[in-house]
């Protein structure tokens, strides 16, 4: 089954998104916010609940590299996204 | 810090076996995979009727392919943490139970290890004898519940560890009464 094949179908297509450099910047503030609060919380538990100093350190770095490494090709990608924008 | 008392020296921290990890490890890997089966199924879908595009589609797609992963991310440090807090901490005076539940439940328990009078070991299963973990069950004296801990790894060598930290622990108490009635 094709694109061709679901334009023949006639299916109702009852909404229609323009994915606008806004939007793609909004998302990306959502999801920094939330991914800000989520890191407040989890390296709150392993401050004050973790069983080790050199355990909790190594699991900060190896998060908040991972972390930021998603986090700034998101935000890069959304930069070229609005570098591309007509 | 856990709530162990300054005086208190830590003995051993027991975890989970890792094989508990391995049911979370693999939704991981089936969410990690939901990008790539959404861009095979986008071939089929007429994408350009349900979005318009101001600039490149290949941009818009890897930046909702890392929020994505980000979200992932997110997802796999909830469930390590959950593991990792999940513990077994044996003092020189008692063992504590910290049973960690997502990020908002958490309950620790805590009893003397002189009130342990038997330590069982309940191994059921190919995959817990060959990966050797278990459950780990301390009764102890008065109408206190059973103590269980569930998929520990090495049980055996724990319950061995604990029956021998507590004989050498009764045996000094025993001496310092000894030395207290001397006086």
């Amino acid at each position: 089954m094709s694109a061709q094949t679901l334009d023949m179908l006639h299916l109702p297509v009852n909404f229609h998104i323009p994915v606008t450099p806004q939007l793609i910047f909004s998302i990306a503030a959502l999801l920094i916010a939330v991914w800000l609060i989520f890191s407040t919380i989890l390296r709150y538990h392993w401050r004050n609940y973790g069983t080790g100093g050199v355990q909790v350190f190594t699991m900060n770095f190896f998060y908040l590299v991972g972390s930021f490494t998603l986090g700034g090709l998101m935000v890069i990608s959304a930069l070229l996204y609005l570098a591309t924008a007509q | 810090m856990i709530e162990i008392n300054e005086s208190e020296q830590i003995a051993r921290i027991v975890r989970k076996h890792w094989f508990v990890l391995l049911s979370d490890i693999f939704v991981l890997i089936a969410f990690v995979a939901i990008p790539v089966i959404a861009i095979f199924l986008f071939h089929f879908i007429p994408m350009e009727k349900f979005f318009s595009f101001a600039g490149s589609e290949v941009y818009v797609g890897s930046f909702f392919l890392f929020a994505w992963l980000l979200i992932v991310w997110m997802m796999g440090w909830n469930m390590w943490t959950d593991y990792y807090l999940d513990v077994l901490i044996i003092t020189d005076k008692r063992i504590f139970d910290i049973d960690q539940k997502g990020l908002f439940r958490r309950t620790s328990s805590s009893f003397r290890i002189d009130k342990i009078q038997n330590v069982t070991v309940d191994q059921k299963g190919i995959i817990q004898t060959l990966l050797d973990f278990g459950t780990i069950r301390l009764e102890t004296a008065g109408e206190r519940e059973d103590f269980i801990a569930s998929y520990i790894a090495s049980p055996y060598e724990i319950k061995k560890f604990i029956n021998n930290f507590q004989d050498r622990e009764m045996e000094r108490a025993k001496l310092v009464h000894l030395d207290n009635e001397s006086d």
